[in-house]
C-alpha cells in the first residue's frame, strides 16, 4: 500500500466521526451497554442484537457509534454486579466475582470497581490499537486469498465454536449443521434455484438474519428469565469512590499487558471471545503468581487480568470480522449483519473502497472505551442500582424494543414471525442441551461457505484436491480436523498415560 | 436409557433430516466443474445431520451425559411447571403479531405489554403505566422521530 493510502485508513473517518450527533450516540450506546452488562441475564449479544435493527434508518457512523458503544460498555459492565453482589452480569465477568466480591465484603468495593473499570479500559484500548495495526495488512494479504482459503477459514471457525460452546462437541456440531441448513432456505445464489420456501415469496431471500438473532438471543433469553418466580435481586452494597493508587497500578502492569495480549489473540480466533479469554487469564495469573493462595480472597491480579482480557477480546474479535468477514465472536457476527444492513460488506473490499468507514470504526471503538472509563469511574454505583429493577419492567422493555425493531427492518410482519419462531427454537434447543452460538454462526457463515465451496470447484475446474494442495487452505482444513478430533485424541492420550502409570 | 432428552432430540433431528432429504428429492445434482448444483450442500448437511442424530440417540441410550454436562440448564421432565410462564409469553407474542395488522400498533402494544406485565406480577396500576408509557415512547421515537411507519390496523381504516 502506498503511503497516502496507509494513513487514509486512520484519518479518513475523522470528519464523519467527530460530530456531535455521532458522539452522542456513542455515549447513549455505551451507557446502554453498561445497563445491559450490569443486569445479569442480559449481555452485549442481546443488546447489540436488539439495537441493530433499530439503526436501520440511522447514518452508518451513528449506527456503529451506538452498537460499538453497547459492545464495549456491556463487556465491561458485567463486572459491576460481579463485584457488588457476586453475580456476574455477563459471562466475561465470571472470573471477576472470584476476587471482586471478597473485596466488597472487606469494604473495598469502590477500589475493586475502579480497578475493573481501568483494567477493562486498558485492555479495550490496547485491542483497538492492535486492530488498527493488524487489520490493514491482513486485509491486504486477504486479497490474495482465493475461494479455497476463505472456505477453509470459515470451516475452521465453525469447528472452533462447535468445540467451545459447550461440554458436548457432538451437540455443538449438531447446532452448527442446523444453522447451516437454515441458511439454505431461499434462492440459491449460484444457480437461482429455489430451495425450501414452500411457495412463500418472503422466504426467497432466506430467513432474515437479524430477526433470527434477535429471536434466538433476545426472546429466548427473556423466556429463560421468566421461568422462575419473578423477584428482585439483592440490594447492591454501597460504594465509596476510591481508585487504587498509581503505585498499585504500576505493580499490575505485567498482568494488564498479559491480559490484553491474551484477549486480543483469543478474540482474533474466529468465534472465541471475552469469556474464554478471561478464564484463561485468571488461570494464568494464578499459576504464575508467587502467592497463588491470595487468589479468591481479593487479589487485585484476579481482577486486572480477566477484565483486561475480556475487553481486549472486543478489538481482537473485530480483526477477522473486518478483514475477512468472518466473525471473531457472536457480537461481531451481528455486527456483520449491521454492516450488511447499511449496504457494506466486510472484507478486503471494505478496506479498499470504504476506508472512511474502516477508520470510523477504529475511532468509535476507542471512543467507546473512553466513554465507559468515564461513566464507570463516575457512576458505577448508579448503574449498580439497576440490579434491583423488577423483572416485568425489563421484560417489557426488551420485548417491545425487539419486536418493533425487527418489524422496522423491512416493514415486515413476517420477520416478526421469524423472531417468534427463533425465540421458541432457541429456547427449546437450549433445553435439549444444544448451544445456540454454533447455530447462529452456522447460519451467518452458511451462505459464505456454500458459495466459496462451489466457487472453488468452478475455479479449479471441478478439482476438489485444490483444497489440500494450496498451503493456506490445507493448513486450516488440518486445523479443523484437529479441533473436531481433539476430544478423541485427548481421550487416547489420557488412556495411554493411565495404562503407562499402572505398569510402572 | 441414560438420557431421555437426548434420545428424544436425536429422534426428532433424525426425522428432520429424513424430511429434508424428501423435500430436496427433485433438486438438481450438478457436476463438479459447474460447482455442483443446489442439492449438493443441503444434501451433505442432511446426511451429516442424520449421522449426528443417530450418534446422539446412541449417546442417550447407552452413554448418558458426561460429568460436565450435569448441571446445565437442560430439561428434566419433572420441572415441566417452569414452562408455564414462557409458554404464556409465547402465546402473548403470537396474539400480538396477529393483532398488529388488525388493530394497529398502539392498541396491540398496549394490550401486549399489559398482559406481559400482569403475567410477571406487576401491580395493576404499574402494569398500565408501563404499557401506556412504553408504547407512547416507542411510537414517538419511531413514527415521529425516525419516520418509520408502524402498522395502522385494518379495523380502523375506512
Amino acid at each position: 500500500m502506498d503511503g497516502a493510502g496507509f494513513f487514509e485508513l486512520y484519518t479518513a473517518g475523522l470528519a464523519n466521526t467527530l460530530r456531535a450527533e455521532v458522539l452522542l450516540f456513542s455515549l447513549i450506546g455505551t451507557a446502554t451497554g453498561l445497563v445491559f452488562g450490569t443486569i445479569p441475564g442480559l449481555s452485549a449479544t442481546i443488546g447489540v442484537a436488539i439495537l441493530t435493527p433499530l439503526t436501520f434508518s440511522m447514518g452508518t457512523e451513528a449506527s456503529f457509534a451506538l452498537l460499538l458503544g453497547v459492545y464495549a460498555g456491556a463487556t465491561y459492565g458485567g463486572s459491576i454486579s460481579a463485584i457488588l453482589v457476586n453475580v456476574p452480569g455477563t459471562m466475561g465477568a465470571m472470573m471477576t466475582s472470584l476476587d471482586g466480591y471478597p473485596l466488597t465484603k472487606k469494604g473495598e468495593a469502590g477500589r475493586a470497581i475502579g480497578l475493573a473499570t481501568t483494567s477493562s479500559f486498558i485492555g479495550g484500548a490496547l485491542s483497538v490499537v492492535a486492530l488498527a495495526f493488524l487489520a490493514p495488512p491482513i486485509a491486504a494479504f486477504a486479497i490474495r486469498m482465493s475461494a479455497q482459503e476463505y472456505f477453509a477459514v470459515c470451516l475452521f471457525g465453525i469447528s472452533v465454536i462447535a468445540y467451545i460452546s459447550g461440554p458436548s462437541l457432538l451437540k455443538g456440531c449438531i447446532s452448527a449443521v442446523i444453522g447451516l441448513l437454515l441458511a439454505t432456505i431461499g434462492l440459491d445464489p449460484t444457480t437461482g434455484y429455489i430451495r425450501f420456501t414452500f411457495g412463500s415469496t418472503e422466504l426467497l431471500g432466506g430467513l432474515n438474519m437479524i430477526a433470527l438473532m434477535v429471536g434466538m438471543f433476545g426472546l429466548a433469553e427473556v423466556l429463560r428469565l421468566v421461568e422462575n418466580e419473578a423477584g428482585e435481586m439483592r440490594k447492591a452494597a454501597s460504594v465509596s469512590r476510591v481508585l487504587p493508587s498509581l503505585r498499585e497500578f504500576w505493580k499490575l502492569r505485567f498482568t494488564l499487558f498479559r491480559g490484553s495480549l491474551l484477549g486480543v489473540f483469543i478474540g482474533a480466533v474466529p468465534a472465541t471471545g471475552g469469556a474464554i479469554a478471561s478464564i484463561i487469564s485468571y488461570g494464568l495469573e494464578k499459576r504464575i503468581s508467587r502467592h497463588p493462595e491470595t487468589f479468591g480472597k481479593g487479589e487485585y491480579r484476579g481482577i486486572a487480568g480477566p477484565e483486561s482480557a475480556n475487553n481486549a477480546a472486543t478489538g481482537g474479535s473485530m480483526i477477522p470480522m473486518m478483514t475477512l468477514g468472518i466473525p471473531g465472536d457472536i457480537v461481531t457476527a451481528i455486527l456483520i449483519g449491521a454492516l450488511i444492513l447499511h449496504g457494506l460488506r466486510p472484507g478486503p473490499i471494505l478496506f479498499r473502497d470504504n476506508p472512511e468507514i474502516v477508520s470510523s470504526i477504529f475511532l468509535l471503538l476507542m471512543i467507546s472505551n473512553l466513554m465507559f472509563l468515564f461513566l464507570g469511574l463516575l457512576g458505577a454505583r448508579y448503574f449498580a442500582k439497576l440490579i434491583t429493577l423488577p423483572r416485568y419492567f425489563l421484560t417489557a422493555i426488551i420485548l417491545s424494543l425487539a419486536i418493533v425493531g425487527t418489524y422496522a427492518i423491512g416493514n415486515s410482519l413476517f420477520d416478526v414471525w421469524v423472531l417468534l419462531l427463533g425465540g421458541i427454537g432457541g429456547y427449546v434447543l437450549a433445553k435439549a442441551g444444544l448451544p445456540v452460538a454454533p447455530l447462529i454462526l452456522g447460519f451467518t457463515l452458511g451462505p459464505l461457505l456454500e458459495s466459496y465451496l462451489r466457487q472453488a470447484l468452478i475455479l479449479s475446474y471441478g478439482n476438489p484436491l485444490e483444497f489440500i494442495s494450496r498451503p493456506i487452505s490445507a493448513t486450516f482444513i488440518a486445523l479443523t480436523l484437529l479441533v473436531l478430533l481433539s476430544p478423541y485424541i485427548l481421550q487416547l492420550h489420557g488412556r495411554r498415560r493411565k495404562s503407562g502409570s499402572v505398569e510402572s | 436409557m441414560r438420557s431421555p432428552v437426548d434420545v428424544l432430540t436425536g429422534t426428532a433431528l433424525l426425522g428432520l433430516s429424513v424430511a429434508i432429504g424428501f423435500l430436496m428429492r427433485s433438486f438438481p445434482g450438478g457436476t463438479l466443474e459447474q460447482g455442483m448444483g443446489p442439492a449438493f450442500v443441503p444434501g451433505i448437511l442432511a446426511v451429516t445431520l442424520a449421522i449426528l442424530s443417530v450418534l446422539l440417540i446412541l449417546k442417550g441410550l447407552f452413554f448418558g451425559r458426561g460429568d460436565e454436562e450435569e448441571g446445565l440448564n437442560t430439561f428434566s421432565f419433572d420441572d415441566a411447571r417452569s414452562l408455564l410462564r414462557p409458554g404464556a409469553l409465547c402465546v402473548f407474542v403470537l396474539l400480538y403479531i396477529l393483532l398488529l395488522p388488525r388493530v394497529g400498533y398502539v392498541l396491540s402494544t398496549v394490550l401486549f405489554l399489559l398482559a406481559v406485565s400482569l403475567l410477571l406480577r406487576a401491580r395493576g396500576f404499574v402494569a398500565v403505566a408501563i404499557a401506556v408509557g412504553l408504547t407512547a415512547g416507542i411510537y414517538l421515537v419511531f413514527e415521529v422521530g425516525l419516520s418509520v411507519p408502524l402498522p395502522t390496523g385494518s379495523f380502523f381504516q375506512g
